[in-house]
């Protein structure tokens, strides 16, 4: 391992003269697709942008890398693709709906499902923070991510690009990428053998493949429109979730794990100005199919598996109006939009005969036997699935407005929106037991259980926000409060649960006796929905531009969260895991970020760091299990830092253009597993290094990330009296070779 | 000596509930009543086990026998469900104001279904207008009921 790393840091290189890539080229807009039309520095929130060159020095090839660069937001990566956890602020939740939402090119993407996925010729991130529900509607209470790509009409003439990396497990990635004449056509294809190896096996559990590209069609009909139109395709195939025993710290599990995902993404964009109007116009169908399997007992012991498929039709419309000013001091934008989300979910889970035996058969005959020494019940079946079936419909509407005023120095902003989303659930969950009760019984009995039924809820959210802020040259000083919610809906991961204690009961009742070991707290379909979060942000925070090329953002914050939801596991041998709404939280935090540019004679550079600290806990929290009043919230780190700092040096000669060198670290934790708090990962600090070689048409990059091999963990549960964790990666070393022209 | 100390506190239990004789509406209907209902406490010596509350009905079928009516008793903390229970054709004997009953090896059911392993043994009790109490073993497992008489009719 150790000579193949000197390997690949040793690798030779072709030599050709520097020239400027597009990203280059690009006009240094601070504002496009964004909702929000004035100058990042002159924003009444925080906002950290990352551009092309920024993210090639960190080595950010995914939406999860790219958060790793602002101060209080954390994507771990565990799991799977499917995996997309946010947490942001002290905000988030593992399962059902995110605190932010991810905005490509101005289309939202509606399920967070599609958050992870491998990155292709994108200009620009902005992470806005805060709540952005008024302009930004549903799952934005802790921010936005925008994502914005290459669009054919940025480039002069053409451009083309292409790439090739090879890095740690074998992981190969490739790009390649055209654009102009209005057109642009780009393909990408990767695969890894994957990091975490399966004791029961021998074989790596997280190999996988990837593969995506698009299709865009950029044009200016006339002097006020501009269309983009395009079509996104990516697909994922891989093992998933190496969680390993946390004692033993060995992943050791029998049945096989993983995910695979197919999404297509169409959409129409339109951008209409003239006489100072502006006028954005989006529209999105969004396909998603996705095939999940899981081991669900994570042990060699073959207890019971789950396998979740998903087909999700869904699309999206939003229009906004930005007006000439009436008058110098007033301006106004209104929008409107509307989603709707529509999925066909199957969700079985399978017990297999040990699963029986100990997680159905084991407690009620070992209690049935304390009267009933020579009785018990038996359960004939090989294998048990629980068949469940869902179709899913989210649909909503909304409109906003806002309005700013300036007054001098100082700008005023109020904006509302009102949304409205309706949920619904249309349910089918059922089982075959055949069962035999020895004290009352000669013969097996065969018993279907069923569970049909419809719900429906409908949510009104009013979502205001006030902001004030006072500029100079040097710094702009801001304070604002903001509503921001997380949708409602319903969590069928739990109807397995509510399935097995209807089986049960419905045994007893088919036998005449009356069941006592059921939950009563899950046998009711009711127990499935989950109600909106409410959130309000409370934050002072100010922009500073002292000098030429350095910016300075600090704020601290306040937040309260009403109905906050948690995903909590059902307490006993349950399966499956819940959202639960937690009565009250609050968050007190506090974030700095720091940006300097420059460029003296043939040296250039680049400093970027951030900090944030966010202490996250319950007001009043209490599962009718445990009491967790003034416990951290779990999985939201309370710091996030992290501090980039990239030096190069312009050689100018046809053997080597420029050369530049990045040294980067992040530090992230403590982060508490649980609302009792007495498990968390500590503070740890991971440490990365990137080595740039240009030429004309040629870049060469040698990168690593966790040089020091430190090992933390990124995820950890409970379940079945089990502890479990995943470890994050190890140290990783790549080359990639990128050409354009 | 086990059996002897089991009867003694039969017999206690006997008087006490013979004993128990306030003021009652059911005294008036108790002399043409056929069904009565009483809620107490069962208890499991050899369990260390009591539970309260369990619905008991004594069903009469004529003047000479009984069905007794157990609605979801378990009897051990550990056990999982509760269990209506029968025990059917109880020889009994009606006089002013009490009834007394008693059998050996009867077969009761549980959940509508005969349960021959639990054959019961030894059972002796009373219904007067305010109790109704009664001492048997389910398949050796010796069982003791307490309960106060709530409705006659």
């Amino acid at each position: 391992m150790r000579y193949r790393v000197l390997f690949i840091v040793w690798l030779s290189c072709i030599v050709f003269a520097y020239a400027e890539t597009v990203m280059d080229t690009l006009p240094d807009v601070e504002v496009s697709v964004s909702r929000i039309a004035e100058p990042v520095v002159r924003q009444q929130m925080q906002v950290s942008v990352l551009d092309a060159r920024m993210m090639e020095a960190a080595v950010v090839t995914t939406p999860k890398e790219a958060a790793s660069l602002a101060p209080n937001i954390y994507m771990p990566d565990y799991g799977s693709a499917m995996t997309s956890s946010i947490y942001v602020r002290g905000l988030g939740s593992r399962i059902n709906e995110s605190v932010m939402g991810v905005v490509v090119d101005g289309v939202p993407l509606l399920d967070k499902n599609m958050y992870d996925y491998t990155l292709q010729d994108v200009k620009r991130i902005e992470l806005l923070r805060g709540p952005q529900g008024a302009l930004y509607g549903r799952n934005s209470p802790g921010g936005i991510m925008e994502i914005r790509t290459i669009q054919p009409l940025d480039v002069n003439d053409y451009v083309v690009r292409a790439r090739v990396g090879y890095s740690s497990a074998n992981t190969v990635q490739a790009q390649a990428s055209f654009y102009g004449g209005g057109w642009g056509i780009a393909a990408r294809y990767g695969r890894t053998d994957g990091f975490y190896r399966n004791a029961f096996n021998g074989r790596k559990i997280d190999s996988g493949q990837q593969a995506g590209g698009r299709v865009v069609y950029d044009c200016r009909p006339n002097d006020y429109w501009r269309v983009t139109s395009s079509v996104t395709a990516d697909w994922v195939e891989q093992g998933a979730f190496p969680y390993a025993d946390a004692r033993s710290g060995v992943i050791d599990f029998n049945r096989s794990s993983g995910y695979e995902r197919l999404a297509l993404l169409p959409s129409v964009r339109a951008e209409y100005m003239h006489q100072g109007y502006r006028l954005l116009l989006s529209g999105s169908y969004q396909f998603m199919h996705d095939d999940m399997r899981m081991d669900q007992d994570y042990t060699r012991a073959d207890i019971f598996t789950l396998r979740q498929t998903q087909r999700q039709h869904n699309a999206s419309f939003d229009a906004i109006l930005y007006a000439p000013k009436p008058v110098e001091w007033y301006e106004w934008t209104v929008g409107v939009s509307g989603i709707i989300k529509t999925n066909r979910m199957s969700a079985p889970v399978t017990f297999m005969r040990e699963g029986i035996e100990t997680l159905i058969l084991a407690n009620a005959n070992n209690g049935i036997r304390t009267a009933f020494p020579t009785d018990s019940i038996s359960i004939r079946n090989t294998v048990l699935p629980i068949r469940s079936r869902f179709q899913l419909l989210n649909a909503g509407v909304a409109a906003y407005h806002q309005s700013h005023f300036r007054v001098r120095n100082w700008h005023f902003n109020a904006s509302v929106r009102i949304d409205y989303e309706n949920a619904r659930m249309r349910y089918t969950s059922e089982a075959d037991v055949d069962y035999l009760f020895t004290l009352m019984m000669n013969d097996y009995k065969t018993l279907h259980t069923r569970i049909h039924g419809v719900k429906e809820a409908h949510y009104v959210q009013v979502l205001p926000r006030v902001a004030v802020s006072y500029e100079s040259d040097i710094v702009t000083v801001y304070g604002y409060v903001a509503e921001g919610f997380k949708a409602g809906g319903y969590n069928p991961q739990m109807f397995s649960t509510v399935t097995q204690n209807r089986v049960m009961t419905d045994m007893a009742a088919d036998m005449g006796i009356h069941l006592q070991m059921a939950d009563p707290r899950f046998t009711d379909v009711a127990v499935t929905e989950y109600r909106p979060q409410t959130d309000w942000t409370f934050e002072l925070g100010a922009h500073l531009t002292p000098v030429e090329g350095l910016k300075i953002d600090v704020a601290a914050f306040h937040i309260r969260s009403y109905n906050q939801q948690v995903t909590v596991f059902p307490t006993g041998k349950t399966t499956g895991r819940m959202m639960a709404n937690a009565a009250r939280s609050r968050v007190w935090g506090a974030e700095a970020a720091l940006h300097y540019r420059w460029s003296h004679n043939r040296w250039f550079g680049l400093l970027h760091a951030a900090y944030g600290f966010a202490d996250a806990r319950f007001i009043r929290f209490n599962d009718g299990i445990g009491d967790y009043s003034n416990h951290f919230i779990p999985y939201a780190p309370q710091h996030t830092a992290h501090a980039m700092c990239n030096a190069g040096y312009r050689v100018g000669h046809k053997a080597l253009q420029a050369v530049s060198l990045t040294l980067k670290g992040d530090g992230i934790g403590r982060i508490w597993w649980n609302e009792q708090n007495d498990r968390s990962q500590p503070l740890y600090g991971l440490l990365g290094a990137t080595l740039t070689l240009e030429w004309k048409y040629v870049q060469l990059q040698l990168w690593a990330r966790n040089l020091t091999d430190t090992r933390y963990d990124v995820f950890y549960f409970r379940s079945m009296d089990n502890d479990f964790l995943q470890r994050g990666r190890p140290r990783e070393m790549g080359i990639e070779v990128k050409v354009e022209f | 000596m086990k059996k002897f100390t089991f009867f003694l506190v039969l017999a206690a239990m006997m008087v006490a509930c013979k004993s128990n004789d306030p003021d009652s509406s059911n005294k008036k209907n108790f002399d043409s009543a056929t069904e009565f209902t009483a809620y107490g406490l069962i208890s499991v010596p050899g369990q260390q086990f009591m539970k309260d509350s369990v619905r008991v009905v004594a069903e009469l079928k004529g003047d000479t026998a009984l069905d007794l009516y157990l609605y979801e008793v378990t009897f051990s903390s550990r056990m999982p469900v509760t269990i209506d229970m029968v025990i059917p054709d109880i020889p009994c004997e009606r006089t002013t104001q009490l009834i007394t009953f008693a059998g050996e090896d009867i077969e009761p059911t549980m959940g509508g279904n005969p349960v021959p392993k639990y054959i019961t043994t030894g059972l002796a009790g009373i219904v007067t207008p305010d109790s109704l109490c009664f001492a048997t073993a389910f398949g050796g497992m010796e069982c003791i009921y307490q309960g106060l008489c709530v409705m006659t009719r």
